[in-house]
């Protein structure tokens, strides 16, 4: 099944030659940006089949990667790789732009346009470059015909189910960042992902562990034929350490702790993330024991980190405005069911009055990681509201518009739109001593003993939840069981004392449940992750190897604490694991 | 490389294999200068691990009556280039996990598979084992302890499934055990490095691709050269401890250009050797890479060729790949106890399939075939069990089956071709097949035959079959038991002498008609390295064989890319 989920414009455009924006700065030897631009040049004047109609927008990027992994357990390395690529990829449109060959699912199993790239190769060859955007081109060219063919067949008949244009018009631009980062050796890395995994040799109640770490840039050229242009580097770092035991039960309990930042320099503090680990080791051992939660429904507060996390798993896939794609009635029908709710709720209240969301490429430094200059379709990145006063005023979107958005927000990152920095902001003055005064005052009132904060959420995954295999294969929004369990929360009683829980499971939070935050704290935290493209058809388990590829884009949140007046946690479901039959072989008394 | 297709009406499992010829970059591996003395540490913590595992679970209600553990170390270090630029270069190193772990006994035990079952979603759940390429005996066994507890309790719930579908069916046709006993073996190899100099490495395949950049005709055209070093470490319950090492080079060309009628034509050149200096040297390559481009673009002026039925000759290289699908897979033992197999050789025991001068053997225990290595070697199969030397067909006439442990009626025991690549379960695979014919003809006489045998048909011509690029067969029973061969080079040979490339020919039939046909054979032995994707992963292959003369072969078309060349001619000219 193809999914053309690909950008945007309303004015007519037809290919022109492309003007000569700051020309002379590319061409200071870019063969990459030159072979481009010779090759666009041509395919502008000449790419035509006989008969049929000539691309009407243009556009090429190109990815060069390079990057370092390496991973650990237990003290050593499991593994390491050095990674070079350059990939191509072609954009072509034919029709005009409020009816092309995108936005279109086909029920074909395998589409040709799918192909149109390929891997240029690592050293600047002028002619080899060019020998492969040339024949990228073609195929995509073809494929372009054959898509706008089947979709003006399947649309004989229909009405479109979103009927807005297919792509937007936007400012000509251009940015060249020339800047060449440099990595650290892979040595280094290596050495990293010894000394930390080495940690769990004094944790003996933790069954198995896992320090990965990578470094790398990610520079992307891109052109069309409309004359905009850009050069951008993307540098990123990580090292995440993700650690499994069981509880005494036999419950499986998982915690992870991750470092990010935009060069290995960045994330150089080796002490931090010891003490991070022994921390999370100290909590894991503490949860093995802990009584665990049967059920609860009553207040519950989200702090720092895991009030970033339910953002991103439940808010943030709701901001993206993924359309819809038109397709053959049946297969239209079930592209339906995974429509994003929030397509329809722009103007309407989606949190309390006093939230607002904007989303801020242009944030940087103090945790922020997410930004950038220009987004994928080279449109210059600009800050924007999403939510004011706790209404919708608009989605995310590249240059595919959809319905209420009609231009680009300078949100493409990859395939799709994706957020840069999202901003959660509010009029709360309330200190972190008000805030809890709040939630306890909640907590008498709904006649609990107790009210739960969570402090950290897990990322949801494979074997967690009753349906982990077909899970697998669901797309769409994630709802209930697609949630992380909590890996930190506390029952908090009204004296002050906290009582660790070993694992929870929320029960049922979707996008409605944040129209009631009850209150909020007056400082926020920024908190990273890699964005996967999940939000629109992508099948999870697809994303989820889209994120271990690294493919994902690093967005950053900064928010504040949020009170809930009423949410479910209950005692994770499915089936318990026996322990180990044997103990740990280095902790065997 | 996916030897299980999906067949879109039942979504049931089907084997299809499949001999590439192409290079495959198998799963990642590297080299580098890593320490080489001392692994056997390896082996100690793994035999400790071992028996520490079956002390403990001794004394478990339902104790695994077998375990073992296999590390599969790959280091390696590739070069590739595309039209003359660097596309590639990288070094690789991992190692990679197996466990065997049975409970129940050797005559029924959790690995019997279930019968009548609509596939399952099992699939999902196996996954690759990364260990530590460190030497650490605390982290290895800490990943040994962690998936063995995982393997035990997957073992138990298979096992009860096993019953119930043992109970609820009817009695399987092979009443044979599941698993086969065998005496231990133990032998240590010394690791091997691997020779490889990166710079030199990247010029030679921007020198061996860049000829193609000299004509627009051609699409597709690269070179690349690899090195790997697989290091296994093995050890089992029953007293096993192994440790091999064993180095391979490989050099390969590909080119691909495409008929004006869309017809996309590949050429393939492949070089393998254990060792550096055994690949040839830079002016052979040379030599080759122009005469694939003399051919390439004769074929895309090539006549195409019809459907045809007639007397063929097929090289050496190309009666090796024949064999290899038609008879090979067929042999494979465990597929004679599958239910769902078409089991073509089961009854033809004993009974001639050949010419009486024709004998097949698998040999994985030499390691050269005249002047070539040969790749499908090896000194202890996946299982431990030592490689031997296996008759398969002696003077035409059906003796053995290729034997993994898992015995069929008649076979109680392994003959050490229980193969798979890392992270599969082993079954039976080939290894060097070996044809030998008693008394050859010379090329001449075995040309002359052909003659005879066109105009004895009434044929304008015949077909010479020179170069494959591989094939598939289906042995199971939902598809029909067919094989197909995709010849690279195919030339009509008419009666005066006169030869004629042609092009868009696939080589099709059912084994056993086929196989009735093959008249004779001549002295010259073509030898064929590749790597042959099955159930249980990519493994190293290799056939040797004479130049064959059938009697009557089918030709059908080739399926054919319906993409038109590019609109645009190649781009010229530089910056």
């Amino acid at each position: 099944m193809r999914l053309s989920a690909l950008p945007v414009v309303f004015v007519t455009l037809s290919l022109v030659p492309l003007p000569a924006v700051n020309a002379q700065k590319e061409a200071e030897l870019n063969v990459i940006m030159q072979a481009l631009r010779d090759e666009l040049a041509r395919s502008t004047e000449q790419l035509e089949l006989e008969g049929l109609e000539r691309p009407y927008f243009l556009a090429y990027t190109v990815r060069e990667t390079e990057q370092l992994n390496a991973a650990g357990s237990f003290g050593a390395l499991l593994s390491s790789a050095e990674d070079k690529s350059r990939r191509l990829s072609v954009e072509v449109r034919v029709g005009d732009p409020s009816f092309d060959n995108t936005n279109f699912g086909s029920m074909s199993l395998f589409p040709s346009s799918l192909a149109s790239g390929g891997f240029l190769p690592l050293e600047n060859d002028y002619r080899e470059i060019r020998r492969q955007i040339w024949l990228a081109t073609d195929q995509a060219y073809k494929a372009a015909l054959e898509s706008l063919a089947e979709k003006r067949a399947v649309l004989q008949n229909e009405t479109r189910a979103e009927d807005i244009a297919d792509f937007s018009s936007e400012e000509q631009f251009a940015y060249f960042d020339q800047a060449d980062p440099d990595l650290p050796s892979r040595a280094a890395l290596e050495q990293r992902v010894r000394d930390l995994s080495a940690a769990f040799r004094d944790l003996p109640e933790i069954f198995s562990s896992n320090v990965s770490a990578s470094a790398g840039n990610r520079r992307t050229y891109y052109l069309n034929s409309e004359g905009t242009a850009f050069i951008r580097s993307d540098p990123t770092a990580s090292i995440v350490v993700e650690a499994r035991t069981q509880a005494t039960d036999g419950t499986v309990l998982n915690d992870s702790v991750a470092a990010r930042g935009r060069s290995w320099d960045d994330i150089s503090d080796q002490d931090d993330l010891e003490s991070r680990i022994a921390a999370m080791g100290a909590n894991l051992t503490a949860r093995r024991s802990a009584e665990g939660l049967d059920r609860y429904s009553g207040p519950v507060l989200f702090e720092g980190q895991a009030a970033a996390e339910l953002f991103a798993q439940v808010l943030v896939p709701r901001l993206l405005g993924n359309r819809v794609p038109d397709a053959e009635p049946n297969f239209a029908r079930m592209l339906q069911q995974s429509r994003n709710p929030f397509l329809d709720r722009i103007g309407a209240r989606v949190l309390p009055r006093f939230l607002n969301i904007h989303d801020d490429p242009s944030a940087d430094g103090d945790g922020f990681l997410g930004g950038y200059p220009v987004d994928d379709d080279g449109v210059e990145a600009r800050s924007k509201a999403l939510v004011e006063n706790g209404i919708l005023k608009s989605l995310l979107t590249s240059r595919n518009p959809v319905p209420g958005v009609e231009k680009s927000t300078a949100n493409r990152r990859g395939d799709g739109p994706a957020p840069s920095n999202l901003i959660v902001s509010s009029r709360s003055d309330m200190n972190d001593e008000e805030l809890h005064a709040e939630f306890m005052l909640l907590v008498e009132e709904r006649g609990t003993d107790y009210g739960i904060v969570v402090r950290r959420m897990g990322r949801p995954e494979a074997g967690d939840g009753p349906a982990s295999g077909l899970s697998l294969l669901r797309s769409g929004p994630r709802t209930g069981p697609g949630l992380g369990n909590t890996s930190l929360a506390y029952n908090v009683f009204p004296d002050g004392r906290e009582e660790l829980i070993p694992k929870a499971e929320l029960v049922a939070v979707t996008e409605a449940a944040f129209r009631d935050i009850v209150a909020v704290s007056s400082t926020s935290t920024v908190y990273s992750f890699p964005h996967t493209p999940a939000g629109g058809f992508i099948p999870s388990f697809l994303a989820g190897a889209f994120s271990a590829l690294g493919l994902g884009e690093v967005v950053s949140v900064s928010i504040p604490d949020l009170l809930f007046e009423e949410l479910s946690l209950r005692k994770p479901s499915g089936n318990v694991p026996h322990l180990p039959v044997a103990n740990h072989p280095s902790f065997d008394p | 490389m996916s030897e299980v297709q999906w067949n879109r009406e039942g979504g049931r499992a089907l084997s299809r294999l499949r001999l590439r010829h192409l290079l495959i970059s198998l799963c990642g591996i590297a080299l580098a200068a890593g320490p080489v003395a001392g692994q056997s540490g390896v082996l100690d913590a793994m035999k400790a691990e071992l028996d520490r595992s079956m002390e403990l679970l001794g004394e478990e209600e339902m104790p695994p009556y077998f375990l073992s553990y296999e590390i599969s170390e790959s280091r390696s270090a590739s070069a590739s280039a595309s039209f003359g630029a660097l596309a590639g270069s990288d070094e690789r190193h991992e190692r990679l996990l197996d466990i065997d772990l049975r409970v129940g006994d050797y005559s029924l035990d959790n690995t019997r598979p279930i019968r009548d079952t609509f596939g399952s979603l099992s699939f999902l759940r196996t996954g690759r084992t990364r260990m530590p390429v460190d030497d650490d005996a605390a982290a290895i066994r800490s990943i040994l302890w962690s998936e063995t507890d995982k393997q035990y309790k997957r073992a138990l719930e298979q096992l009860t499934q096993v019953k119930t579908n043992v109970q609820v069916k009817v009695e399987a046709e092979d009443q044979s055990d599941d698993f086969s006993r065998e005496t231990p073996s133990k032998g240590v190899d010394e690791p091997r490095p691997i020779e490889y100099d990166r710079a030199e490495w990247e010029d030679r395949v921007r020198r061996y691709s860049a000829p193609f950049a000299e004509h627009g005709e051609f699409l597709r055209a690269s070179a690349s050269l690899t090195a790997g070093t697989d290091t296994r470490w093995f050890v089992n319950s029953e007293g096993s401890e192994i440790q091999t090492s064993e180095t391979r080079y490989r050099l390969s060309v590909s080119a691909l250009t495409k008929a004006d009628d869309g017809m996309e034509l590949p050429l393939y050149k492949s070089y393998s050797s254990f060792t550096l200096d055994g690949l040839p040297d830079d002016e052979t390559v040379q030599r080759d890479v122009r005469k694939m481009i003399e051919i390439l673009l004769a074929l895309r002026e090539a006549p195409l060729v019809e459907p045809y039925t007639g007397p063929a000759i097929l090289s050496g290289e190309a009666s090796g790949v024949f064999f290899h699908e038609i008879l090979g897979h067929r042999l494979e033992g465990h597929r004679l106890k599958e239910a769902d197999d078409s089991q073509t050789f089961r009854d033809q025991l004993n009974q001639r399939v050949l010419p009486e001068s024709f004998s097949v053997h698998f040999d994985p225990t030499i390691r050269t075939y005249g002047p070539s290595d040969l790749v499908g070697s090896y000194r202890y199969d996946n299982q431990g069990v030592a490689a031997r030397r296996v008759t398969a067909i002696d003077k035409g006439i059906l003796k053995n089956f290729l034997m993994s442990r898992s015995p069929i009626d008649g076979f109680p025991n392994s003959n050490g071709h229980g193969r798979k690549q890392p992270g599969r379960k082993p079954v039976a695979r080939q290894s060097n097949l070996i044809v030998e014919v008693s008394d050859p003809l010379t090329s001449e006489e075995l040309t002359e035959r052909f003659v005879e045998a066109i105009e004895a048909a009434e044929r304008p011509f015949g077909l010479r079959i020179e170069e494959i690029q591989g094939g598939f067969t289906f042995t199971g029973r939902m598809m029909p038991n067919s094989f197909n061969v995709t010849p690279l080079l195919v030339y009509r040979v008419y009666p005066d002498g006169r030869e004629e490339l042609v092009r868009g020919v696939d080589l099709i039939g059912t084994p056993l008609t086929t196989f009735s046909r093959v008249v004779a054979a001549d002295d010259t032995i073509g030898v064929f390295n590749g790597f042959c994707g099955a159930e249980s992963g990519l493994v190293p292959v290799s056939a040797a064989a004479p130049s064959i003369l059938v009697s009557q072969i089918e030709v059908q078309k080739k399926e054919q890319s319906q993409d038109r060349p590019p609109i645009l001619p190649a781009p010229v000219g530089d910056i």
